[in-house]
C-alpha cells in the first residue's frame, strides 16, 4: 500500500470520518431543482400576464397607441421574465448533469417553455385571474394609470370610461375617465367577451370620434373578460367600483 | 483485511457500494487510482511535494462525498474531476504558476506534431523547445491537452471531468492546438 493511501485510511479511521449522508445531497439537489422550477414559473407567469396585457391592447387596430406597447408595466413584467429566465438557465446548467448542455441551448429551450406556458396560462384564464388578484396590490398601482394612458386617447379612436345611460338601437351615453361625456353609437360595434350594455359598466371603446359623438367599432370590458358589465344589470360593476 | 485479490474481484461501482458498508474497501479504490491521479496532478503543473498533499485531499474529499457520486458517470471521471478541482484550487491558494514537468516529454512532442500536421520538425529543437511552449500555454488549454494526449480520455469523459459541454471541449482542444501551432512557429521549430 502506498504511503498516501495509508495516510488517508488512517485519518479516516482515527477521526471516525464517515461519508456525508445521502439526504444532505438530496436536500441540496432538491433545493436547486425547486429554485429552478420557481424561477421558471416566475418567467411563465410574468409572460402570461404580459401576453394578457398585450392581447387586450388596441395595437392591432391600425397600430393605435403603439408607443405605449412597452410602457412601464410591460417593461417591469419583461424584467421579471428576463430575471426568471436567466436565473433558471444558470440554475439548470449547475444541476447534476446540466453542464452537458450549452447554456445557449438551455436558455433557448427554457425561453420556449416559458413562452408556451405563458400562452397556456393566458389561454386558460389564469393570467386574467392573476391580474384581478393583483389589482389591489401596491405593486400594481401603475396598472390602472398605464391602462388609462393606453386607452384614453379620443383623437386615436380610443376611449375608456363608464356607460352612464343606455338608449335604444345600441346607443348609449358614456363618461370617459377625463370626465367628458360622449354620445356613443354602438349599433355596429362588436361587444367582446359576451359584454352587454349596462349602466355603470366600465368599458374600453375602439372607434371614430365625431365632435361629441363616437361611433364604436368594438367594445371591451375595462379589465378584461369577466369583469364589470358582463351581465345585464351590471351587478358585478358595483362590486368593481 | 482486504487483499489485492479481493479488490480485483470488483469493479469501481461495486467497490463504491462496498466502501459505504466497510471503509477498508476504500484502499482498493485509492490504490487503483493513486498513480494515475498523481501523474495527472503533476501534468497539470503541480510540483511533487504539493501533489502528495493534493492527492490526500482528493481521496478524503471523494470519501466524504461518496454518496454524491452519480452512478451514471464513470467513477474515474468523477475522481478525476475532484483531482482537477483540488489542483486548480491549490494553484489559486498558493498563487503559484503551474510548473512544467518534462519527465514524459514524448506525448507532449506528439501533441506539438499533431497540432502542426504536415510539418517536419527538427527533433532536437523540438525536444529543447517543448518546455517553453508548454510554459506559455494557458492552463485551460493545457488541461484539455493533458486529458486528451496523456490520459486518453474521450470528449464525453473530458466533458464530465471539466463539467463543460462536449462542444466546448472540442472547441478548447481545437483552440489549444492552434495556440501550440502558433507557438511552434514562434519558436522556429519547423
Amino acid at each position: 500500500m502506498t504511503s498516501i493511501s495509508d495516510k488517508v485510511l488512517d485519518k479516516i479511521k482515527k477521526e471516525h470520518i464517515r461519508p456525508r449522508p445521502r439526504w444532505q445531497f438530496w436536500l441540496r439537489d432538491g433545493g436547486q431543482w425547486a429554485g429552478f422550477v420557481m424561477l421558471l414559473l416566475l418567467a411563465a407567469f410574468a409572460l402570461g400576464l404580459l401576453w394578457y396585457f398585450w392581447s387586450d391592447g388596441p395595437w392591432l387596430h391600425g397600430g393605435r397607441s403603439m408607443g405605449l406597447f412597452f410602457g412601464p408595466m410591460p417593461l417591469a413584467l419583461l424584467g421579471l421574465v428576463a430575471l426568471g429566465w436567466v436565473l433558471a438557465s444558470i440554475d439548470f446548467s449547475s444541476t447534476g448533469r446540466g453542464y452537458r448542455y450549452p447554456l445557449i441551448k438551455i436558455g433557448a429551450a427554457l425561453l420556449l417553455l416559458a413562452v408556451v406556458s405563458g400562452w397556456a396560462l393566458n389561454f386558460l384564464g389564469v393570467s386574467q385571474r392573476m391580474d384581478r388578484a393583483f389589482s389591489n396590490s401596491p405593486l400594481y398601482q401603475d396598472r390602472e394609470s398605464y391602462m388609462k394612458n393606453v386607452w384614453q386617447r379620443p383623437s386615436e379612436g380610443l376611449l375608456a370610461g363608464e356607460i352612464s345611460s343606455v338608449g335604444t338601437d345600441g346607443r348609449f351615453t358614456f363618461r370617459d375617465f377625463d370626465g367628458r361625456d360622449w354620445l356613443v353609437d354602438g349599433s355596429g360595434a362588436v361587444w367582446r367577451h359576451g359584454l352587454v350594455p349596462a349602466i355603470g359598466a366600465r368599458v374600453k371603446l375602439i372607434g371614430t370620434p365625431r365632435g361629441g359623438n363616437f361611433t364604436a367599432e368594438e367594445v371591451r370590458p375595462w379589465m378584461g373578460p369577466g369583469s364589470c358589465g358582463m351581465t345585464q344589470g351590471g351587478g358585478s360593476c358595483r362590486m368593481m367600483r | 483485511m482486504i487483499t489485492e485479490i479481493d479488490c480485483q474481484k470488483h469493479n469501481d461501482l461495486e467497490l463504491v457500494e462496498l466502501v459505504l458498508s466497510d471503509t477498508d474497501y476504500y484502499a482498493c479504490l485509492v490504490n487503483r487510482y493513486i498513480e494515475a491521479l498523481r501523474r495527472y496532478v503533476l501534468r497539470l503543473g503541480s510540483n511533487p511535494t504539493d501533489a502528495d498533499d493534493i492527492l490526500q485531499e482528493v481521496f478524503l474529499s471523494a470519501y466524504l462525498h461518496l454518496n454524491d457520486f452519480d452512478k451514471k458517470l464513470k467513477f474515474s471521471s468523477w475522481i478525476y474531476r475532484i483531482a482537477h478541482n483540488q489542483t486548480v484550487s491549490a494553484f489559486r491558494k498558493s498563487n503559484v504558476r503551474p510548473t512544467v514537468e518534462l519527465s514524459d516529454l514524448e506525448p507532449w512532442q506528439e501533441m506539438v506534431r499533431d497540432s502542426c500536421p504536415g510539418t517536419k520538425f527538427d527533433q532536437e529543437l523540438l525536444a529543447s523547445k517543448t518546455k517553453a511552449i508548454l510554459e506559455q500555454l494557458e492552463p485551460k488549454y493545457r488541461e484539455v491537452l493533458v486529458l486528451k494526449y496523456f490520459e486518453d480520455k474521450d470528449y464525453s469523459e473530458m466533458s464530465d471531468i471539466l463539467k463543460k459541454p462536449m462542444g466546448t471541449i472540442a472547441t478548447l482542444v481545437s483552440r489549444a492546438k492552434r495556440q501550440v501551432a502558433k507557438m511552434a512557429e514562434g519558436e522556429n521549430l519547423k
